[in-house]
């Protein structure tokens, strides 16, 4: 899974990360480095889409906070892609 | 590193740098950045440029600057024309020097007319073209006959423009500047040295021919020039042409950036709409148009005059003459439709649907007037034949006569061979066809889009 949008969501999950820390989060569970350009560009439609907030803060890092919406529509990419992978397991399985 | 991605950040919209610029200068300060890291901020930079309603705009303008450009470097490949001037004038002569009513008079626009019909007419241009010092047109003598290049250099290469002469001693003085524009500059120069020679001579023939006393002379006011400038092409024009293509590019671009799969469908329903329209149109047969000008001349008035010309048009256009040419062997028109129905109502559909005659308005006090006879049909050489036969007709018609016992007819320009139909014009056709596939488009996806719209069930209350 490399969607930036998924990834910036599903470390965002277990709690507010500014930038570099979902960077370095990203990277740690699904080895996937996101470029400055593209995880800004995927926080950028995310907060369009009201899937993601910025939370106040003092510091020049700005943490991010998902939000109902961003997780319900993560919960159905989760359960779309885990039919996905079951289906495909028991394929295999019976291959 | 660091400082190159930083001054690529710059390549963001101002309003999204303005938003997140800080936290992403953060976020560069504790990245370690690499070398890829530059090309994905590129990419993100262009990314945010390209959706973003304000930057559509700034494609759209940048488009249009890019062709506008692109449209004048164009233009400079386009080879130079020179345009040639001289300007004449011509004075009607003394009011005693009349020794023929309706002949001496102050008709100088006809007479003008009559000398432009004859300078300016196909043949005499054909023999200018062919002169070994002007040696004209030479490419185009090679894709075309010499009587189309002829018909292009007076139609589009020579003008003519009268106006009333501003400084003349005499009341109803006319002078006219005659241009011709040219790629070499001399050889414009030439073209209209030739032609005002021509025109002097013709008058001083026809006021001689008239018995004119006096001089209603022609007058070179200003001699033909040697261009010092090109005139065409234009490239202030061709700078704002490409200035407006490219904003439309411009807009098309991003129209179809930010709704790709509507502007898709709608591409395909003008493009099935053009196909249609173009099907259509291969099953209408080409119809071919040929037309000869003449004049008929005379002592009366003008309403006389045309008085005269319906009589002899009657008689020339009476379905017992139509029908005798229709069935002339050489011509044989009209196969089909004399298999269904009689001959003499194929005429009579002849004479009003193919047959056209148009009168050129006459000015009060002139002793003639200018028609044109035209002709339509599927075959182009049978519609050049069928225009020579009736202008033929016309001229016979008046033979042994002369202007002061009744009236002449005079073949002005006689008829041609057309090399393209005149209908169906399959390039408009095609047009029509994609703009109603566009309408077509846009109300089927509208239509769709209110029924899916009707047919998605709202949301359960929570």
């Amino acid at each position: 899974m490399t969607d930036p949008t998924l990834l910036v969501l599903a470390s965002l999950a277990d709690g507010d990360k500014h930038g570099y820390a979902m960077m370095e989060d990203i990277q740690r569970f699904a080895a996937v480095r996101l470029g400055p350009g593209t995880l800004y560009g995927a926080i950028t439609r995310l907060e369009e889409r009201g899937w993601i907030r910025p939370v106040n803060t003092d510091d020049r890092r700005q943490p991010y906070r998902i939000t109902g919406a961003g997780r319900e529509y993560l919960g159905a990419q989760v359960a779309s892609l885990d039919r996905v992978l079951k289906i495909a397991a028991k394929r295999l399985k019976h291959a | 590193m660091r400082r190159w991605i930083g001054w690529a950040a710059y390549l963001y919209p101002a309003a999204w740098r303005a938003r997140y610029g800080a936290e992403f200068d953060a976020l560069l300060d504790d990245a370690n950045v690499r070398w890829r890291d530059l090309a994905d901020v590129l990419r993100g930079a262009l990314i945010m440029q390209m959706t973003s309603w304000k930057s559509y705009g700034k494609i759209a303008v940048a488009a249009a600057v890019g062709c506008a450009i692109l449209a004048l470097a164009g233009s400079f490949l386009i080879p130079n024309r020179y345009e040639s001037r001289a300007v004449m004038r011509i004075s009607p002569p003394p009011p005693a020097s009349h020794p023929t009513p309706g002949v001496g008079d102050d008709d100088l626009v006809w007479r003008l007319g009559q000398m432009q019909a004859q300078i300016l007419g196909r043949r005499a241009l054909m023999d200018l073209i062919m002169i070994p010092t002007l040696d004209l047109y030479k490419e185009e003598r090679k894709r075309m006959t010499i009587a189309d290049v002829a018909e292009r250099m007076r139609t589009k290469d020579l003008k003519i423009r009268l106006f009333e002469a501003p400084e003349a001693r005499q009341q109803g003085t006319l002078a006219f500047v005659i241009s011709f524009d040219y790629p070499d500059r001399y050889k414009a120069r030439q073209v209209l040295r030739e032609l005002s020679y021509k025109f002097m001579e013709m008058n001083y023939r026809q006021t001689r021919d008239a018995g004119l006393k006096g001089n209603p002379g022609m007058v070179l006011l200003q001699p033909p020039d040697l261009p010092e400038s090109p005139a065409l092409p234009n490239h202030i024009a061709f700078l704002w042409a490409g200035l407006g293509a490219g904003l439309l590019l411009g807009l098309l671009a991003t129209l179809i950036w930010r709704r790709p799969k509507w502007a898709l469908r709608m591409a395909g329903f003008a493009a099935a709409g053009c196909a249609s329209a173009l099907a259509v149109a291969y099953f209408i047969p080409d119809v071919y148009v040929s037309r000869a000008a003449l004049r008929i001349a005379g002592t009366a008035g003008s309403a006389a005059i045309a008085d005269r010309l319906q009589e002899i048009q009657q008689h020339i256009l009476s379905r017992d003459n139509l029908a005798r040419l229709i069935q002339l062997p050489y011509l044989d028109l009209y196969k089909k439709e004399r298999a269904d129905m009689p001959i003499s109502d194929v005429a009579e559909k002849m004479r009003m649907k193919d047959i056209r005659i148009r009168l050129y308005q006459a000015l009060p006090g002139r002793h003639a007037l200018a028609f044109a006879i035209s002709f339509s049909y599927p075959d182009r050489f049978k519609v050049q034949a069928m225009v020579r036969e009736l202008s033929g007709q016309f001229v016979e018609s008046s033979l042994g006569n002369s202007r002061e016992q009744g009236y002449t007819v005079d073949l002005l320009e006689n008829a041609y061979s057309p090399q393209t139909p005149a209908s169906p014009n399959r390039l408009s056709i095609a047009i029509l066809g994609a703009f109603a596939g566009l309408l077509i488009g846009l109300v089927t996806l509208r239509w769709r889009r209110s029924r899916r719209a009707q047919l998605t069930p709202a949301p359960a209350a929570a």
